[in-house]
């Protein structure tokens, strides 16, 4: 390929990024993809649906996934005030389970997959800048390396895959944040966890290999919740809490540290889990304003994927799957235009539909009650899954007492089957 | 069951989550019963564009389109495809 003149730059090796350089080197096109830091690097977002293997299987790592032992979860716990049911993928015709994974090595993973097809990897080299193309000819992206040396190269399309730093979006100041979900969130990562298992038995932590875990989530004391992912060696933790609460809160305590700590112990079997485990490093993280939307997320020569273009709550762990899907489908919409000019047009249009109904869709489980409203973007999409995936949506989004905003958002008729049990206790053995 | 019709099944046979399925036929749900999902039915676009010489416009890319091969096929000959 020529250095400076691929067909496509993929900017962020997350997910996203390194499934739509995958396919579209496997399509034949020389990919670039640059990352801004060198993998493997920390993120967030470990708890993955069954849906993942779909993808896993078409990049070739799904025997890499086993032979590294990822701890796989058979479904969720969810307390929510006075309830507590718990869901299991086999009740949704899934036969294969959930993964709790380290992103740092998964990721490295699916870039690895993607240099494997043939996608040429570049690590520590930030894009700054971007022109679009005129015509149907090159755009131009201006890269900086870490020594600060500037270059430019032209792609025939831009993806971006850049993730919560939302590089085009930035730009352009395309980006929205969801007046409704602005959250903080905080997480930890603890050694000698107990964890919950099938039937809400809490087990410990040695005994994950054995027993498969169940992803816990917590409402908290007002408004916001917990997360609880056990994984090979720690277990994360996080809790979501509305920005005002959460300035109010760190105000009457010592430290973030501290806050989230006293939090966690708040909060209705999350401190029984943790007693006796240690936070690793002492250490806490953060993000805010995690939830937008973009104005626009395909143009002449770019296409914005996974967390760039959107991101919601992570309530139902759909982050990953989800962006995922945006990398294949804008990889099938680029190569497609690529073979066929004329189809351009239609071809973002379709992305950008696509991609609104999901994101409506997700907001729509995550929103409390009563808020969400039909769109046909959502419906189109909804239309899209089957039987049992409709099922597992209704279930899930009951469990917080959201399953009234999926249907109402999906304007569905369809016929969906309650799959949950409702436990009255979490059992300590 | 026409030319277009035969075309179609022979096509949605080879998708993986086919070959499982019991009694295939015309009719038979293919979305509801997870046949096509929302990645196989990209796949399925290519190969109507390409095997009938037609373009699908976005309004047509609806679940109601793609429900069973006899709603594909139908897509498919109301779009103007040719089937030679
Ligand atoms: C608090 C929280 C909890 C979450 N929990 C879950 C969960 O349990 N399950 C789940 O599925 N999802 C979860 N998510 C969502 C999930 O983390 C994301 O959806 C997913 O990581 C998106 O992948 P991506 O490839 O789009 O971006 P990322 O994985 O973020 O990758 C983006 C990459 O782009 C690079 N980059 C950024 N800017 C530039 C630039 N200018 N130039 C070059 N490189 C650049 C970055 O270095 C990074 O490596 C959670 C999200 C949050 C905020």
């Amino acid at each position: 390929m020529s250095a400076t003149e691929p067909d496509i730059l993929v900017v962020g090796g997350g997910p996203s990024g390194s499934i739509a350089a995958f396919d579209l080197a496997q399509k034949g096109y020389d990919v670039l993809l640059i990352d801004r830091v060198r993998h493997p690097r920390q993120t967030v977002g470990e708890s993955l649906l069954p849906s993942i293997w779909r993808y896993l299987d078409h990049m070739g790592v799904s025997d890499a996934i086993e032979r590294d032992g990822y701890v796989k979860k058979a479904g969720g716990v969810v307390c929510w005030g006075e309830t507590i049911s718990e869901i299991s993928f086999r009740d949704f015709a899934y036969d294969r389970p959930g993964l709790h994974v380290e992103r740092d090595t998964f990721d490295l993973l699916l870039l690895n997959a993607a240099r494997g097809a043939g996608v040429k990897v570049r690590e520590g080299v930030r894009a700054e800048r971007f022109v679009e193309p005129a015509d149907g000819g090159r755009g131009e992206v201006v890269l900086v390396e870490e020594d600060g040396v500037r270059s430019s190269v032209f792609p025939r399309v831009l993806v971006d895959a850049s993730g919560q730093a939302g590089f085009l979006a930035r730009l352009r100041d395309w980006r929205r944040l969801d007046p409704d979900f602005r959250f903080v969130s905080l997480w930890g990562y603890f050694a000698g966890s107990r964890y919950v298992g099938a039937g809400g038995v809490v087990r410990a932590f040695e005994e994950i290999a054995s027993h498969p875990p169940m992803t816990f989530v917590s409402k908290l004391e007002g408004w916001g919740w917990s997360w609880h992912i056990p994984m090979r060696r720690l277990t994360s933790v996080g809790v979501n809490v509305p920005v005002e609460l959460y300035r109010e809160a760190v105000a009457r305590h010592r430290s973030v540290e501290d806050y989230f700590l006293a939090t966690c112990a708040d909060t209705c079997y999350l401190r029984d889990l943790l007693s006796g485990a240690t936070l690793a490093n002492g250490e806490v993280r953060a993000i805010r304003d995690y939830s937008y939307a973009t104005e626009r997320i395909a143009g002449p020569g770019f296409f914005i994927v996974g967390d760039a273009a959107a991101f919601v709550d992570p309530i139902f762990s759909l982050g990953v799957v989800l962006a995922a899907y945006s990398g294949r489908l804008a990889a099938w919409a680029i190569d497609r235009t690529l073979r066929s000019p004329s189809q351009a047009e239609r071809n973002r249009d379709l992305y950008a539909r696509q991609m609104r109904g999901r994101y409506q869709l997700a907001r729509a489980m995550a929103l409390p009650s009563d808020k969400a409203e039909a769109t046909a973007d959502a419906r189109t999409w909804f239309d899209f899954f089957s039987d049992s995936e409709k099922d597992l949506m209704w279930s899930a989004a009951s469990m917080t007492t959201r399953s009234a905003n999926v249907v109402r958002a999906a304007d569905s008729e369809a016929v969906m089957t309650l799959k949950r049990q409702d436990l009255h206790a979490l059992h300590f053995l | 069951m026409d030319r277009f019709d035969e075309i179609v099944l022979e096509w949605i046979k080879t998708v993986p989550s086919a070959q499982n399925m019991a009694g295939l036929n015309a009719r038979s749900d293919l979305i509801g019963d997870g046949v096509l999902d929302s990645l196989a039915v990209l796949d399925l676009v290519s190969f109507l564009e390409g095997r009938f010489c037609l373009s699908l416009p976005v309004e047509e890319f609806v679940p109601e389109n793609f429900r069973s091969v006899a709603a594909i096929a139908d897509l498919a000959r109301r779009l103007g495809g040719s089937a030679s």
